[in-house]
């Protein structure tokens, strides 16, 4: 099975001159958990930092820091959420000569924004060897369970959360798939505390099927009914595709493993493809996201599109204590990610795979 | 397929029976293969193959033998004739086949221009061919994608587009000769497997791409079935054929589960290709459609959820062919297509003003094959019922595309076409920069398509074209992909006609081809539904939305099927607007309950073309209501279903719904939250609607309509504008448009287009006036001078509390010169 379980971290062999390291600015303490955890001594060859553009609160100057004793060379690279196009077609080209004569990319994911969860991994889906993904878990994540509940009694007065709007939606032409546009568009989208995400899509696409994946921490297994209820009167108008089954929505996935999702969407896919076009939303957990990413990978016909609304009413960030740092790793990521396609029936073949 | 002439090759110029060899065609394993040419009187070709001697192999008359038994069967290269020649002191055995021209299966893998409606065609002919092997009891015994022949176009035949496949070179072992000889469906198998892994699985189509899965899962597990006690294919290749057509003809169709109650299918999208429940849901009767369906380019607005979409596909051919003629006005006078501008805005996500020059041909080609396909998918349809040939479609696409390989010119090479289309399509998307050359790009290309169609479907005959081009709206479809795409639909053309739906006159970038400024009247006519729905009469408004909801109650199953009207099922509102106003004079506290909003009449006062709205509000209401009350309204309807208590509360909640969503709107000229101000522009928008109402409010309490002989307090339902002469500043430009975009206020503007002026009247959205307790008399203005108006989107509240502060001075003054107190006679 070449869709790999998740691991502990395991350490880096003596391979530093061969190994890139992706990560990005964050302003959270998960930002620096996992490169803090590595012994001070050159590990990369190579790192790029990705700083977002427009600046947001960040720990940059003390990741550069801790990046400068364990890596040869120090790339920053913007990337610009307002400007996503310019930026994957900047990123990609930058790629191509940062991962030459690479054998190992290590992505650490933990406050890397979704949108280039996705580039990155759709960038190295051709790169022949080591990929190993990097996620720091957070004890606890915005909001606490006391400021949801805050939140619920006053928005209580049964006012469905804000959907309307010309919404800004990002598509990129890495993500984008012209395949089946004559056909309805069926939306695969993953709940989360954001309520604004999913509206924003529909105020975008009118889609004639909506298919909600809702989030299961392994942890906090209040956000798992929280989130669904977030949700509710999106469910509601799409019932025939949400099935509550005792009280939960059928379709669901752990926030952290990100196989889990991967199976759903396969299944869906192998369900649809003939007569819906798939608009995939990777609205989740960083970990969904992945899986979304491979994903899109296997089945290249599939359209990303990423709203970006920010949530009006839960902000903040995730907790200051790191729960566990996770690691996925991929001997020779193309040839794995071709054999998962295929193990999947992702290629029209039959599933090779209990 | 003849290479140079090689004037070293001894086979060349030798002359066998009168033909002289020309040309080397290809190699074989054993042998080579020439052109031969016989000339004078009798001119004819053939392709020969030479064998040495040395190579010849016992049991060599078995690949002509089985060519001979097959007799005429349709599809095997004819032999021809045989001997044996000597050059170069070596002795060569040749053998005469007819002359084909055309390349191998294998070479058309190579230079992957393989389709999965090309893949059908081979397998049915190596399967029509099998099945003649078994009746006269020999196998090809050399099966592969080099022995398969795709012949080139040929103008003397009667399909001179089609391009006719053989098959070739059987081997020279027989079952009997105890040698190890390639199983037919073995080389069957291996071919459909090499053709199938040379197709890019995710680039295909829904039916191409459910035909190619099913031949990898089912279909080739049918081929290599040897188990007769197992399986029905087994080694059958009429059973085989059968179950190929049942494969390729697989209706991939949307499985959506029959619903039942009125709230189905709020958005057209989500009937999809139902074609069933189109035919319920679609009510021909809809604004402005005797101006849409002239031969003018027409841009249509409307507020979101106010019908465009449904209205564009239905007016569309392929509808046509489905379900019969619309019904409305006009159809059957024109021939429709139907196109989402989403699809144009998803394939190129980046386009700069200055990328602009460098997009257009890239932009244009995707655009006209993104029609292609809209109109493929018509023709289907229409060459199935004729049962008619598209060879002239093929020839028409040509002349762009040489790498282009049809091999069937009736429905089957339509869909040949769309494979083909669909390839282009992907290819032609904006992948990492613009430019490259793009064979479609000309600014008449619809045209010269489209006078290919009229020559060729006779039901396209004398008819105009129409392009229903929808969701054309910024920032969706940005101001530079709109300024190319003007320069097509903006065209004056006698035959090819656009209309254009979009939110508001706003989101389109009136600009033409060289810059030129697109004028309304002179380019196009525009229909603004929720305009319209202002000035129309509220008896054509309510007839419009009974006719929405006459289809859908009856389809609700809770109500069994029986059509009650809207007037049964709200009962008849017990006031008039009048009325209305003075109770709520009477109630200036707006006690929760003591006004009720209730019945048909207010309910079709909420109507503002936002009919999505209105359908999912009525469906609402219905399904809180518990069986047995709908038991007991289906027996007895002299009450309504709904109580008056119940629509009042639902209403109000309707509109306080559309207040609390304002908040998330963004602005739509730059796609953001912040407005440039202090607050929020969702923010902004709420502040101008709770400060119209305040305003509204004051008006109507201390003021009496003009005009009217039972002087009744004035409804202000709108904000007239006086002076209207200047373009707004850039800071409110950007908040009136989203008034508008949003349907916050409706605008009333007979005249032409003001860009970047206000209009001198804006009605607020019917939905809110029960949750503002208002009035929706229309006939009452807040007027404003055109400064003020400024100040109004500026700081609503300001402006509001100013209101409320000269109403009351007015009013002491008032009380004032009744009591005499200190004031002269005339002063107010």
């Amino acid at each position: 099975m070449k869709l790999t379980p998740i691991t502990g971290v395991l350490p880096l062999s003596d391979q530093a001159d061969s190994r890139v390291l992706l990560i990005a600015e964050g302003f959270e303490d998960r930002s620096l958990a996992w490169i803090r955890s590595l012994p001070p001594e050159i590990l990369f060859k190579r790192t790029v930092i990705f700083k977002n553009l427009p600046i947001r609160k960040s720990r940059l100057s003390e990741l550069v820091q801790e990046v400068k004793t364990r890596s040869i060379e120090i790339q920053i690279v913007d990337f610009d959420r307002f400007d996503p196009v310019v930026s994957e077609y900047r990123i990609e080209s930058m790629l191509a000569w940062t991962l030459e004569s690479c054998i190992e990319v290590v992505i650490d994911i933990s406050v890397m924004s979704k949108l280039l969860i996705m580039m990155l991994f759709v960038m190295l889906r051709s790169f022949p060897t080591r990929v190993r993904c990097i996620y720091s878990e957070a004890e606890t994540y915005a909001p606490t369970e006391a400021e949801y509940k805050t939140f619920c009694l006053e928005n209580s007065n049964n006012n469905p959360l804000p959907s309307q709007g010309v919404h800004d939606v990002i598509r990129t032409p890495l993500l984008s798939s012209s395949i089946m546009q004559t056909s309805p568009n069926l939306i695969i989208a993953f709940t989360s505390f954001n309520e604004q995400l999913i509206r924003a899509l529909l105020s975008s696409i009118s889609p004639a099927n909506l298919l909600l994946i809702n989030g299961a921490p392994p942890h906090l297994k209040w956000r798992r009914k929280a989130t669904q209820d977030i949700h509710l009167s999106i469910i509601e108008e799409f019932k025939v595709d949400n099935q509550i089954v005792n009280g939960e929505l059928e379709r669901q996935s752990s926030t952290l493993d990100y196989r889990e999702s991967f199976v759903l969407l396969s299944d869906i896919y192998r369900t649809y493809s003939f007569t819906r076009r798939l608009v995939l939303a990777p609205t989740g957990s960083k970990m969904q996201t992945v899986a979304c990413a491979l994903f899109k990978i296997c089945c290249p016909d599939v359209h990303v599109e990423y709203p970006t609304p920010e949530s009006f009413y839960v902000r903040g960030y995730s907790g200051e204590k790191v729960r566990e740092i996770h690691q996925i790793e991929f001997q020779n990521f193309a040839r794995d990610v071709a054999e998962i396609g295929f193990e999947y029936g992702l290629n029209g073949d039959a599933v090779t795979i209990s | 397929m003849a290479d140079d002439l090689k004037p070293n090759d001894s086979f060349i110029g030798l002359v066998l029976n009168g033909y002289i060899v020309e040309s080397r065609c290809g190699k074989g394993t054993i042998g080579s293969v020439y052109l031969a040419k016989r000339h004078g009187d009798v001119s004819d070709l053939r392709a020969i193959k030479f064998i040495p001697e040395s190579q010849r192999r016992v049991g060599w008359q078995n690949e002509i033998n089985k060519v001979t038994k097959l007799g005429l069967t349709d599809h095997v290269v004819p032999y021809l004739d045989h001997g044996d020649v000597k050059v170069n002191e070596e002795t060569f055995q040749w053998i005469a086949w007819r002359y084909i021209k055309g390349s191998s299966l294998l070479a058309l893998i190579e230079r992957k221009v393989i389709t999965a409606p090309l893949l059908y065609d081979v397998v049915r002919h190596v399967l029509a061919i099998l099945h003649g092997c078994k009746v006269v009891g020999i196998q090809h015994g050399d099966l592969h994608a080099g022995n398969i022949l795709v012949e080139d176009a040929n103008p003397i035949y009667i399909d001179p587009q089609k391009r006719n496949i053989w098959v070739t070179d059987f081997g020279y072992l027989t079952a009997s000769m105890g040698k190890d000889m390639l199983d037919d469906f073995q080389g069957l198998a291996r071919i459909i497997g090499e053709v199938v892994n040379a197709i890019e699985y995710h680039s295909l189509e829904g039916s191409d791409k459910a035909f190619i899965s099913n031949l990898k899962t089912k279909f080739l597990k049918d081929v290599l079935e040897t188990d007769a006690t197992q399986g029905s294919f087994v080694r059958d290749p009429r059973e085989l054929l059968k179950r190929l057509d049942e494969l390729f003809n697989v209706v991939a169709s949307s499985n959506t589960p029959n619903s039942r109650s009125i709230g189905d299918y709020l958005a057209a999208e989500h009937i999809g290709d139902n074609y069933e429940e189109w035919k319920a849901l679609f009510v021909p009767a809809f604004i402005g459609s005797d101006k849409l369906l002239s031969k003018n380019i027409c841009i249509l607005t409307g507020l979101r959820g106010c019908g465009k979409t449904m209205v564009f596909r239905r007016l569309t051919a392929l509808f046509d062919l489905h379900l019969g003629r619309s019904g409305v006005r006009g159809s059957g006078t024109y021939t429709g297509f139907y196109l989402n501008a989403r699809s144009i805005a998803e394939a190129f996500p980046w386009l700069p003003v200055e990328k602009e020059a460098e997009a257009r041909a890239q932009l244009l080609n995707y655009f006209y094959l993104s029609w292609t396909a809209e109109i493929l998918d018509w023709l289907s349809v229409d060459v199935q019922k004729r049962n008619s040939s598209v060879d002239w479609l093929i020839r028409f696409f040509k002349q762009y595309y040489d790498d282009l390989v049809i091999t069937e010119t009736n429905a089957t090479g339509i869909r040949h076409l769309k494979s083909f289309i669909t390839q282009k399509l992907e290819g032609s998307r904006l992948k990492s920069s613009y430019g490259g050359t793009w064979p479609l790009f000309q600014l008449n290309f619809l045209d010269l398509l489209t006078k290919q169609i009229t020559a060729n479907v006779e039901s396209a005959r004398g008819r105009p074209y129409y392009f229903f081009l929808d969701d054309y709206s910024t920032p969706l479809v940005n101001e530079t992909t709109q300024r190319i795409i003007n320069s097509v639909i903006f065209r004056r053309s006698p035959d090819v006609i656009f209309k254009i739906a979009t939110e508001n006159i706003d989101s389109i970038e009136l600009e033409g081809l060289h810059g030129k400024v697109l004028q309304q009247e002179d380019d196009f006519l525009l229909i603004d539904s929720a305009a319209e729905s202002i000035q129309r009469s509220d008896i054509k408004n309510k007839d419009t939305i009974a006719g929405i909801l006459k289809p859908r109650i009856k389809r609700e199953s809770r109500l069994s099927g029986k059509l009650f009207s809207i007037d049964q099922i709200l009962g008849k509102t017990p006031y008039s607007f009048n009325n209305l106003a003075r109770q709520l004079c009477a109630d200036p506290d707006r006690k929760k309950g003591k006004v009720k909003y209730w019945g048909a009449q207010v309910f079709y006062g909420l109507w503002s073309s936002n009919s999505r709205e209105i359908i999912s509000l009525f469906a609402e209401m219905i399904a809180s209501t518990s069986d047995a009350e709908v038991a007991a309204f289906v027996i007895d309807q002299s009450k309504p279903l709904i109580s008056d208590h119940r629509q009042d509360v639902s209403f109000r909640n309707a509109g306080s719904r559309y207040r609390s969503l304002l908040v998330a709107a963004t602005d739509p000229t730059k796609k953001v939250y912040e407005n440039g101000m202090s607050d929020w522009y969702g923010e902004r928008l709420q502040m101008i609607a709770d400060a119209f109402q305040e305003i509204a409010t004051i008006e109507l309490q201390t003021k009496t309509s003009k005009n009217m002989k039972a002087n009744p307090p004035k409804q202000a339902r709108r904000i007239e504008i006086t002076d209207v002469s200047q373009s707004l500043p850039d800071d409110l430009l950007s908040i009136y448009r989203g008034m508008l975009r949003y349907g916050l206020f409706l605008k009333d503007w007979r005249g032409k287009s003001a860009r970047g002026k206000a209009v001198p009247r804006l009605y607020l959205r019917g939905i809110l006036i029960p949750y503002y307790t208002l009035s929706f008399s229309k006939r009452d203005s807040v007027t404003m001078e055109w400064s003020q108006f400024c100040d109004f989107l500026r700081n609503p509240k300001a402006v509001s509390k100013g209101w409320q502060n000269t109403q009351r001075k007015k009013k002491q003054l008032a009380q004032k010169s009744r009591s005499g107190q200190g004031l002269l006679p005339g002063i107010i």
